[in-house]
């Protein structure tokens, strides 16, 4: 339903042992990850006390009751382990605003730990290599600069 | 490791059916059944083995369709959501009487929880209803070998075979890899008792008889089912049968291995001797099921029984909704895991109307007409992505029940004496359900005004082919309305005038008036520009 503005999440297990549940229990979530602040904050109760939360900073106000900014992103910096970047920005500042997914999943990988970035990287190639080069080189270079600024943070 | 696939539950099945050699694929949109179909309208073998691959009219065609297919002796699926179960009943229970020939399985996916449906019926009952096998996967791998097997035993046993899945196992991808070699399509050839066929009462009480009989031998196909087992645990105190997916929350919680002995069951008829295997070793028996307490049910008489059966009924497991590996946690009697309490800053993003669509402009017409000046007017709606037209700012609805029913429902008011009597449903879902209840409302010179908010598209469901596209105003003048009384108009802000003044003109009319309000989709509109 999110081409019609609702709230969307998918949950994504990987392991090297068997995974039965494909639902993530409450407190199992090692990393949140949302293109926007108000969605990460949503699902906090699946978080894991030593997870992270990846988030987006700018809002996409297509309600009337959008809480205000400064108590949204109070209750984000409020949990231990935020990584908060504007992450729109960070895309048009590396020529591809279009590629704010994957300067989120950059972002993600400085603390994934259980993934090489590189074998992100190779999917990315592998993932846009049928639209040509140019393509493939803008979503590398704002994959690269997620990962930079998150480990600024 | 070339063969390992990541695919959706969906898919799993649709990848089953093409390697178990189908025929055809028949179906009508319904989340979260869709991609059934679509996986096989896109796979290379369907072109290759010119497998019927179209969407159907409604459920009710589709599975006829199928049923005709199996009678001539080729493999068929049909996929649908729950509810669609519901609108091709008689067909459903006509095939268990004629059985099958060709192997012939019936895809229901179950929404409990109510992602995108309006009920959490529970396809399982269709099994018991019209005794027929029903097989419920628990994850993608078993649900590809189980849609392999499941038109194997079809043909074995020939009856249709249903295939139940939920949200979750629909929806959620994996890695599967493909067993067995392609099987090719069956050759053309009729079913071994043909009088099956033709359920006149003379042979229909025949073919009950052996149905029942039939059914028994289902359940003991069940109970040695490789699908079916149980595992002993060190912890006799209790025992579990889990069925289908929600046998997966249960491991979840014992990533050691679970303590208890379990009962898993994923093929019906419930195998009763397994049961009787199980209750032998505990005093108590935690049923685990996704959907209504279908087992529960069945395993709690009426009279005293030196079992106890906890589950649903008695709230040792949420009593409603979709499991979750914390529901399935907390009947366990095992501690939540520690976590973050939900934020305080919160609001609700419910879905609505995309910026743009047509849907929009019409509701705004019909609003500036209606609200102003016809108070009493009362709004029959239908289920659609314009079903959104409840929401704000529009309020634009009454009623919305299930597909078709706005066109019915509005005469039925109208004979009562409301006026202006208005029935508001989608092009797609005009040609499910909507046309026969046209019928009905130009015999009856029903004094209603039906308007087609049509979009040229399935939009709801993901923007899939709608039947009668092209025709929605032939269709209309074809059952019968004055083609004076049949208007198109554009939904465009520009428009508004003209919108209204047609809306105002119809409703003044008393009798039967067809309003066509034609723009494309907008999605789908973007993804004609980008090809
Ligand atoms: C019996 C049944 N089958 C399928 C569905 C799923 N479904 C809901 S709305 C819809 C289609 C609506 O299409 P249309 O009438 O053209 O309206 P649109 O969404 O395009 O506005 C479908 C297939 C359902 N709810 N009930
Ligand atoms: S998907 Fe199409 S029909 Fe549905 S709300 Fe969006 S524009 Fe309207």
């Amino acid at each position: 339903m999110s081409q019609r503005g609702g709230d969307v999440q998918s949950n994504l297990r990987l392991s090297s042992d068997p995974i039965y549940s494909d639902l993530i229990p409450r407190g199992a979530a090692d990393l949140i990850v949302s293109l926007e602040p108000l969605e990460a904050l949503r699902y906090i109760p699946y978080l894991a006390p030593e997870g992270w939360i990846i988030t987006n900073t700018v809002p996409f106000e297509n309600i009337p009751d959008y809480p205000p900014m400064d108590q949204v992103m109070g209750a984000l910096n409020k949990l231990p382990r935020v990584i908060a970047i504007d992450v729109d920005a960070i895309a048009k500042e590396v020529g591809s605003p279009r590629s704010a997914n994957m300067v989120l999943l950059g972002a993600t990988a400085s603390v994934l730990g259980i993934l090489d970035p590189d074998k992100l990287r190779d999917g990315i190639r592998r993932i846009f290599g049928r639209k040509g080069e140019e393509i493939v080189e803008a979503n590398i270079k704002a994959f690269d600069a997620g990962f930079a600024s998150a480990r600024k943070k | 490791m070339a063969d390992k696939q990541l695919l959706l539950g969906d898919e799993a099945v649709a990848l089953g059916a093409l390697h178990a050699g189908l025929s055809g694929v028949y179906a009508y949109p319904g989340t979260p059944s869709t991609e059934i179909t679509e996986y096989i309208q896109g796979h290379p073998l369907t072109r290759e083995r010119h497998i019927h691959d179209h969407w159907t009219t409604n459920e009710k065609t589709a599975m006829e369709g199928a049923l005709g297919m199996s009678y001539a002796g080729k493999r068929s699926l049909v996929c649908m959501k729950h509810v669609g179960m519901n609108v091709c009943a008689d067909p459903l229970m006509g095939s268990a009487m004629t059985g099958a020939n060709g192997g012939l399985v019936v895809a229901a996916c179950d929404d409990p929880s109510m992602h995108s449906s309006q009920n959490e019926q529970d396809s399982r009952f269709w099994g018991t209803f019209g005794m027929m096998p029903v097989f419920e996967p628990s994850n993608q791998q078993e649900a590809y070998e189980m849609t392999r097997a499941a038109f194997d035993y079809s043909e074995k046993r020939t009856i249709p075979v249903i295939m139940r899945l939920t949200t979750r196992m629909a929806h959620s991808r994996a890695v599967v890899t493909p067993t067995g070699d392609i099987r090719p399509q069956n050759e053309l050839h009729y079913p071994e008792y043909p009088k099956r066929w033709v359920t006149l009462p003379v042979n229909a009480r025949v073919r009950n008889r052996e149905l029942i009989k039939d059914y028994a031998q289902f359940e003991e196909d069940a109970a040695t089912s490789k699908f079916n087992w149980i595992a002993d645990g060190p912890d006799h105190s209790m025992g579990v049968i889990a069925c289908g997916i929600a046998y997966n929350y249960l491991m979840e919680n014992y990533p050691d291995g679970c303590p208890y002995p379990v009962l898993k069951v994923s093929q019906y008829p419930f195998p009763r001797k397994l049961a009787l295997k199980l209750a032998a070793m505990v005093p108590t028996i935690l049923v685990l099921e996704e959907g209504q307490p279908l087992v529960e049910n069945m395993l709690r008489g009426v009279f005293p029984s030196n079992t106890k059966i906890i589950g649903r009924i008695d709230e040792t497991v949420v009593r409603d909704g979709e499991l979750s590996p914390d529901d399935v946690r907390k009947a366990l009697g095992l501690p939540a895991l520690p976590t973050f309490a939900p934020s305080q800053v919160l609001a609700p993003r419910p879905p609505a109307l995309c910026m743009g669509c047509g849907h929009r402009d019409f509701y705004t017409a019909l609003n500036n007409v209606l609200k102003k000046d016809y108070p009493t007017a009362r709004v029959f709606s239908d289920i659609g992505c314009y079903t959104l037209g409840y929401m704000a700012p529009f309020h634009a609805i009454n009623t919305c029940v299930e597909m078709g029913a706005s066109f019915t429902m509005a005469q039925g008011a109208a004979y009562s004496g409301t006026w202006p009597a208005v029935g508001v449903l989608g092009d797609s879902t005009f040609t499910h359900s909507g046309m026969t209840g046209l019928l009905d409302a130009v015999n009856g010179n029903a004094d209603v005004v039906l308007c087609i908010s049509d979009n040229l598209t399935t939009a709801m469901t993901g923007g899939q082919d709608s039947a009668g596209t092209g025709r929605i105003e032939a269709i209309c003048a074809g059952l019968g309305v004055d083609p004076a009384h049949i208007r198109t108009i554009v939904p465009l802000p520009k428009n508004y005038p003209d919108m209204e003044k047609v809306i105002r003109e119809e409703i003044e009319y008393h009798g039967v008036s067809v309003i066509v309000c034609r723009r494309e989709c907008i999605q789908t509109a973007r993804r004609h520009a980008k090809k």
